[in-house]
């Protein structure tokens, strides 16, 4: 009878401890792979229902509730608060003024954006040093921003205001009533734009210079290129810029605040501004978060609506390939 | 294996948010945010060890004197403060501070907030601070009255000066020929501005700054200037006195005509803080109304280009602006007495005499640089604020009497101020007053508003 020695089983190539005798096998290898990565999520899960679905849910509970922090009352108001929002002249007021500033926000910003990106794809002395100074806007604070228009804006020490003295004209107070949003709007489009002209430009630059070559050849005119080359390449990224920069018009806050403070008369009280005074001003917590609700649904629709509308099939690089 | 993992998980993920929020929702439906109300009991002993963390927030105003003068009172008393200071809407921000529980031992405050922290319970009273009789011997009565809520003493003082002062700008009435004839009443001011407009002495010949855009700017300038015409605006409790047939109405239709007629600066309803001041430190402004401390930037030449040409309008039966007092307010967060007495200590130090010292170390500091004049007479009407005061006012032999004046017997609006929901009525006037002014609406209609709003709240929060 002969003895036979087994081969050693295949282990780590490492030293392992011994301590108890076996191989320690790793966490990571005891459990199954879905529940490590389950585990790994975890904390990340944890976050997201501590800053996002918690404060979501607590807000929806407002909104659904009479609440006021100094006499103490809490209690179930069912849609009291979404009908007495809803019933509100000045809601309407805020929610026609959040549709004018979104508007002129986003028509504003989106052309300046598309146009910077079109000239800064041509090359052209002094193009770097462009391309770094349009990101200067969007590199300052929103409040640094809010002090520089305020100088600008100024009819009394303003720089529109010396212009104009210049010029033997009337002082200009574009923060009146009737050019508040569009002054606003101005700003907010001045300090987003530069986002979108990089994000347009990204896409702009991977466009073979071929195809312009080829439509020039064909006898296609600027527009015709512009329509049958250049806008099926940016068609998903404006799309996506214009999402992005009329969200954030419809949430807009710091700048209104800075500049006008809503006024003069709620002339610039946006929903977002309404729903501050609202919620931290006056602590009316059910309105104010009924009101927030209503924007959220209101934005989110829209946003959707028009993501998909201008994201139909049958568009896209297909087409610019197909010119 | 899979599925059931994803399943167990979510389930679980599930129930730990519903465990996680269910806490503070329940604690929402059944309770509120008002505190348990504070301990009362004998007076508190002035700490006699040294030690203790306090937490105190204030407002952006010189930070760097408060910095110096925590750092003070941490070398004397031995104790740590940590200060904070909060920027942007400091009145919204505190409340909702408070209204949290954040543990928070001493922070300003204006004067018409505390009666809802205090309804809340969101603040300590000062009844068991050891030198409250002497402190409130000896402040100026109408600031005791301010800072004493259902007859208790809430805070310190931290300034008390006259909101809404006038200022004229002797340049200006010089070229329209009316150097010291000075109105005595609205009408004659202005009647007065518009004089001064058709001689061409100034394009905009008012500035009134209390229409400007922050919560404390327009209704303020409501509130003040009904109550210096005498207008009745609020009884007790915070009635309404007034109506559609009420002369707040033609008063609102006299700022309608100053406004359409120009004779104040385009984008007054817009104005911040700093606007005022820069605006009427530019010069060409004939009258304003201002923060009463401001007459010290005006005088100074580094921030004002008319310096020594700015000068307080002597009140001649009528009042110009009212008492605005800023407070020193101790949070109410479930801490001992000797956190307590230490949060007293803190405040003492601040907003009265300091407690080794025996004197108004912070106060006479207040005044003397920064001409920020004080809840306390003695302060007010030192040598040693005189002295200061007359090197940089104009005519201080002339002028420096008629600033005391303003602080003599300054007109409240305690009736509103003492309300819980004043400062939500504010925010709500801040919104419709300027379209009574720039034409928006009616100024009977606004002031229909107005009323409504105030009978709403009455509803809603009682007296």
């Amino acid at each position: 009878m002969s003895t036979v020695t087994k081969p050693a089983p295949p282990g780590p190539a490492y030293p392992v401890e011994r301590s108890t005798g076996r191989p320690r096998t790793p966490f990571s290898s005891r459990i199954s792979p879905t529940r490590f990565g389950l585990l790994l999520v975890a904390p990340v899960a944890v976050l997201l229902v501590a800053i996002v679905i918690y404060p979501v849910a607590y807000s929806l509970y407002l909104s659904l509730s009479h609440t006021n922090p100094f006499t103490g009352v809490r209690r179930f108001a069912g849609v009291d608060n979404f009908q007495q929002v809803l019933s509100d002249p000045d809601f309407w007021h805020s929610t026609w003024l959040t549709v004018y500033y979104v508007v002129c926000v986003t028509v504003l910003a989106s052309a300046v954006a598309l146009g910077t990106a079109l000239l800064l794809r041509e090359r052209f002395v002094g193009r770097p040093v462009l391309m770094a100074l349009i990101v200067l806007p969007w590199s300052l604070s929103t409040y640094a921003a809010g002090v520089v228009w305020r100088y600008i804006f100024s009819p009394q020490y303003g720089l529109l205001a010396a212009i104009a003295q210049q010029l033997g004209l009337p002082p200009l107070d574009l923060l009146s009533k009737n050019t508040a949003i569009p002054a606003l709007a101005l700003v907010h489009a001045w300090q987003f734009a530069p986002l979108g002209a990089y994000f347009l430009l990204a896409s702009l630059q991977v466009i073979p210079d071929d195809l312009y070559k080829l439509a020039k050849v064909d006898g296609m005119g600027i527009l015709r290129r512009f329509r049958t080359i250049t806008r099926p390449y940016i068609r998903l990224p404006f799309a996506i810029y214009v999402v992005l920069v009329g969200g954030q018009a419809a949430m807009a806050f710091d700048l209104i605040y800075f500049l006008t403070s809503g006024g003069p008369g709620g002339a610039s009280q946006t929903l977002t501004y309404a729903i501050y005074q609202e919620t931290f001003q006056d602590l009316s917590f059910g309105p104010g978060a009924a009101m927030s609700w209503i924007l959220l649904i209101v934005v989110t629709v829209l946003t959707a609506g028009y993501y998909v509308a201008a994201m139909k099939p049958g568009s896209g690089q297909d087409k610019a390939a197909e010119a | 294996m899979v599925g059931t993992s994803r399943r167990r998980f979510l389930k679980a993920g599930g129930l730990a948010a519903l465990a996680f929020g269910a806490t503070p929702l329940l604690q929402a439906c059944g309770g509120g945010d008002a505190r348990p109300v504070p301990a009362a009991g004998p007076p508190l002993a002035p700490p006699s060890t040294g030690g203790g963390d306090l937490a105190m927030r204030i407002w952006g105003a010189y930070p760097d004197f408060v910095t110096s003068e925590v750092a003070a009172f941490e070398k004397t008393y031995g104790a740590r403060v940590d200060l904070g200071v909060i920027a942007g809407d400091y009145p919204s921000l505190m409340t909702n501070l408070l209204r949290q529980g954040t543990p928070l031992d001493m922070v300003y405050s204006l004067w018409h907030m505390p009666q809802a922290y205090a309804e809340a319970n969101w603040i300590h009273d000062f009844e068991r601070f050891w030198a409250k009789d002497a402190a409130t011997e000896e402040m100026l009565p109408a600031v005791r009255d301010a800072l004493t809520i259902n007859g208790k003493l809430i805070g310190l003082p931290y300034f008390a000066f006259v909101n809404g002062a006038l200022f004229a700008n002797t340049d200006v009435l010089r070229k329209a020929d009316l150097e010291g004839q000075y109105p005595k009443t609205y009408e004659e001011l202005y009647a007065q501005v518009r004089l001064i407009k058709r001689r061409g002495a100034s394009d905009t010949p008012y500035l009134p700054s209390f229409w400007s855009a922050p919560g404390f700017g327009i209704p303020f300038g409501f509130i003040q200037e009904a109550l210096n015409r005498n207008i009745p605006l609020f009884g007790p409790g915070g009635r309404p006195l007034f109506d559609e047939q009420s002369e707040v109405v033609d008063m609102l239709g006299q700022w309608r005509s100053l406004y359409r007629e120009g004779l104040v600066p385009p984008g007054v309803l817009t104005f911040q803080e700093s606007d005022w001041t820069e605006a009427f430190a530019k010069g060409g402004i004939a009258y304003s109304p201002q923060l009463q401390y401001d007459i010290k930037t005006f005088s100074d030449p580094q921030t004002s280009q008319v310096a020594g040409k700015i000068v307080p309008v002597p009140q001649q039966g009528q009042k110009w602006g009212m008492l605005h007092v800023g407070a020193y307010l101790i949070g109410n967060h479930g801490q001992d007495d000797a956190t307590l007495a230490q949060a007293y200590g803190l405040a003492q130090h601040f907003g009265y005499r300091d407690q080794r010292t025996g004197r108004f170390d912070v106060p006479d500091a207040w005044a003397g640089n920064y001409y920020l004049t004080q809840g306390y007479s003695a302060v007010n009407n030192s040598p040693a604020l005189a002295e200061s005061v007359a090197r940089w006012l104009p005519d201080p032999e002339t002028n420096w009497p008629v600033l005391k004046d303003y602080l003599t017997d300054p007109q409240v609006a305690t009736d509103l101020f003492h309300t819980t929901w004043g400062s939500v009525w504010m925010t709500y006037a801040s919104r419709e007053l300027p379209k009574a002014v720039n034409g928006d609406e009616s100024p009977a209609a606004v002031v229909k508003k107005l009323r409504k709003k105030a009978e709403s709240l009455i509803d809603e929060y009682g007296n």
